[in-house]
């Protein structure tokens, strides 16, 4: 059971390995609190879809899957919309459209067509928050490095010192793709030395 | 008119829906190793994206708005991408039945379309834009014109890295995401052609 | 049969769940509503404060622009309108204070915009703002911005709405 809640993390990590849910990754991570939202908001609709999918395996007509998976997901993302905007306007300010469109993310369908439609709730529920918490990882990861070099800050608390000057190239969607690909490839160098050894 | 070719050429080049807003990276990413199927990808989006833009905006205006329809703004995500979803699936028996050609090369990257997030995204821009009927489908025309060009293009350097020696660590993911990167530092260069 | 059979099942697993969704939907929707509008509210009434400083009540007086009237002890203290235009990148929404006689501006606030982020947004910022704080409106209408270095665009598109803002606000008040 834990190794398929850790699977999501580092080995299967649905952005690194997979290449999934690549648009809100690289969209709203121009700070880490913003990574974080969006990781949080993306692990609860996973894992609440999970589990409604996971419980209804056998109900589900498989001719159908796909779009009453769809639906399932849009409810729960729409109930994620607002709620944030009811309790959290700034974070829903910021996060803008990217939110309704954690719906068409592919790690949430791809999830529910690999794993919960085949497996019991309790082990749906590991698989699922593995990748949901792999997910934030890595958008925290990404949002802080392209704050801290992009703006001078971390978490909007401000550490790099006077004299230097923001790399504003970093927030914009250049910066992104590049630092992303960049990680991509130092997770490529550890899995390979871990691979010799 | 001249709103409507403003619309065009800032979906298609300013604020590029790949490389500006960061929608449809899965098939950019995914189906961009490849000349032709990289163009086949994109005519089959913006003829599904001009569509949903066709049937989407009087939906959003007659039954969701809260303005002027019946107040059902809750539904907007539930009901697009089921609108979405069913669109992709006729106009995939339509174009078998009746154009057997074109469904022979666009056919098997129908299905990929669904989760193609910049068609969802379109229809989001459209409501959040308050665009009119007629800027609403250039506005989906355009936005998959835009996709189209940028996934050609990236295909074209694929195919040239392919023979080039990328380092071991970088093949793959990585180079093909700091080849983005840089397309979308040079489309950066249009950024200030259309004036507020 | 057996078809028959498997494709009603399939009609009523999907109309059962949309019926199911559009219901959860429903009761969230009213049971956040009233919040969402209180936080729309909250937000325009920390912004009226901000750009009409010192007044003790606000009403709204005209919609399409919306103006807001600040009154501070039983007199008009001026008004907020507003506005919003093209920037850059997207819709930027302003809040515009002037005084009562609109010869001066007292304030401005951006409620919404989606300029680029450690460029275009830092029309957001303090140092762009305090510019509009006690700025004389010339005769013809029309004042000049401070642009940001980086931020021209932006920085001339405020310009622009706020000239529109005033123009209005002379014609309706």
């Amino acid at each position: 059971m834990l190794k398929e809640f850790f699977k999501g993390i580092w080995k299967e990590n649905p952005v690194l390995r997979q290449l999934l849910g690549m648009c809100p990754t690289l969209a709203v991570t121009t700070s880490s609190v913003n990574g974080i939202a969006m990781g949080l908001a993306t692990t609860f609709v996973v894992v609440s879809s999970g589990i409604i999918v996971s419980l209804f395996r056998n109900v589900i007509p498989s001719q159908v899957r796909i779009p009453v998976f769809t639906v399932i997901i849009a409810t729960f993302v729409t109930l994620v919309d607002l709620i944030l905007k009811a309790y959290f306007p700034d974070i829903s300010r910021a996060l803008g459209p990217y939110v309704p469109l954690i719906v068409v993310n592919c790690i949430i369908l791809g999830r529910q067509e690999a794993f919960t439609s085949k497996n019991p709730v309790l082990l749906s529920v590991c698989d699922t928050l593995g990748m949901g918490l792999g997910f934030t990882l890595l958008l925290v990861v990404l949002g802080s490095i392209r704050e801290i070099l992009g703006s001078g800050s971390v978490f909007g608390m401000h550490i790099m010192p006077a004299f230097f000057r923001p790399l504003v190239i970093m927030v914009l969607p250049a910066g992104a793709f590049i630092t992303l690909g960049l990680i991509a490839a130092m997770y490529n160098l550890v899995n390979q030395k871990a691979d010799r050894t | 008119m001249r709103e409507l070719v403003t619309i065009f050429i800032s979906a298609v080049l300013v604020n590029n829906f790949v490389l500006y807003y960061f929608l449809g990276i899965c098939p950019f990413l995914g189906v961009s190793s490849r000349l032709d199927s990289a163009l086949g990808i994109g005519m089959a989006t913006t003829f599904v994206m001009t569509m949903t833009a066709l049937v989407t905006w009087p939906l959003n205006y007659y039954v969701l708005s809260a303005d002027t329809g019946m107040g059902l703004p809750f539904l907007e995500y539930v009901i697009f991408i089921i609108v979405i979803a069913s669109l992709v699936q006729f106009v995939e028996m339509f174009l078998r039945r009746f154009f057997h050609n074109l469904y022979r090369a666009l056919g098997i990257y129908l299905p990929l379309i669904t989760t193609n997030c910049a068609i969802l995204g379109m229809a989001l821009f459209m409501v959040l834009r308050e665009y009119g009927y007629i800027e609403t489908v250039v506005f989906g025309f355009s936005a998959g014109a835009g996709f189209t060009m940028v996934i050609v293009i990236m295909a074209g350097i694929r195919e040239d890295i392919k023979y080039a020696p990328v380092p071991e660590i970088f093949k793959g993911a990585p180079i093909t995401l700091i080849t983005a990167g840089l397309l979308a530092l040079a489309f950066m260069g249009f950024s200030g052609i259309i004036a507020p | 049969m057996q078809q028959k059979y498997s494709n009603l099942k399939m009609l009523a697993v999907l109309a059962g769940i949309c019926v199911i969704s559009a219901g959860l939907l429903g009761y969230a929707h009213i049971s956040t509503a009233e919040r969402i509008r209180e936080n729309r509210e909250a937000r325009i009434r920390d912004a009226v404060g901000k750009v009409l400083a010192g007044i003790d009540s606000y009403e709204r007086i005209n919609s399409e622009p919306v103006i807001f009237k600040g009154m501070t002890q039983g007199e008009i203290a001026g008004y907020a309108v507003l506005y919003e235009g093209m920037g850059f990148q997207g819709t930027i929404q302003l809040l515009i204070g002037l005084d009562p006689d609109i010869h001066m501006m007292k304030g401005m606030a951006v409620l919404d915009s989606v300029e680029t982020p450690g460029l275009g947004d830092r029309i957001k910022g303090p140092d762009f703002g305090k510019q509009f704080e006690q700025m004389g409106i010339p005769g013809e209408g029309e004042i000049k911005v401070d642009t940001i270095t980086g931020a021209t665009i932006s920085s001339l598109a405020v310009e622009k709405i706020i000239n529109r803002a005033i123009g209005d606000a002379k014609r309706i008040l």
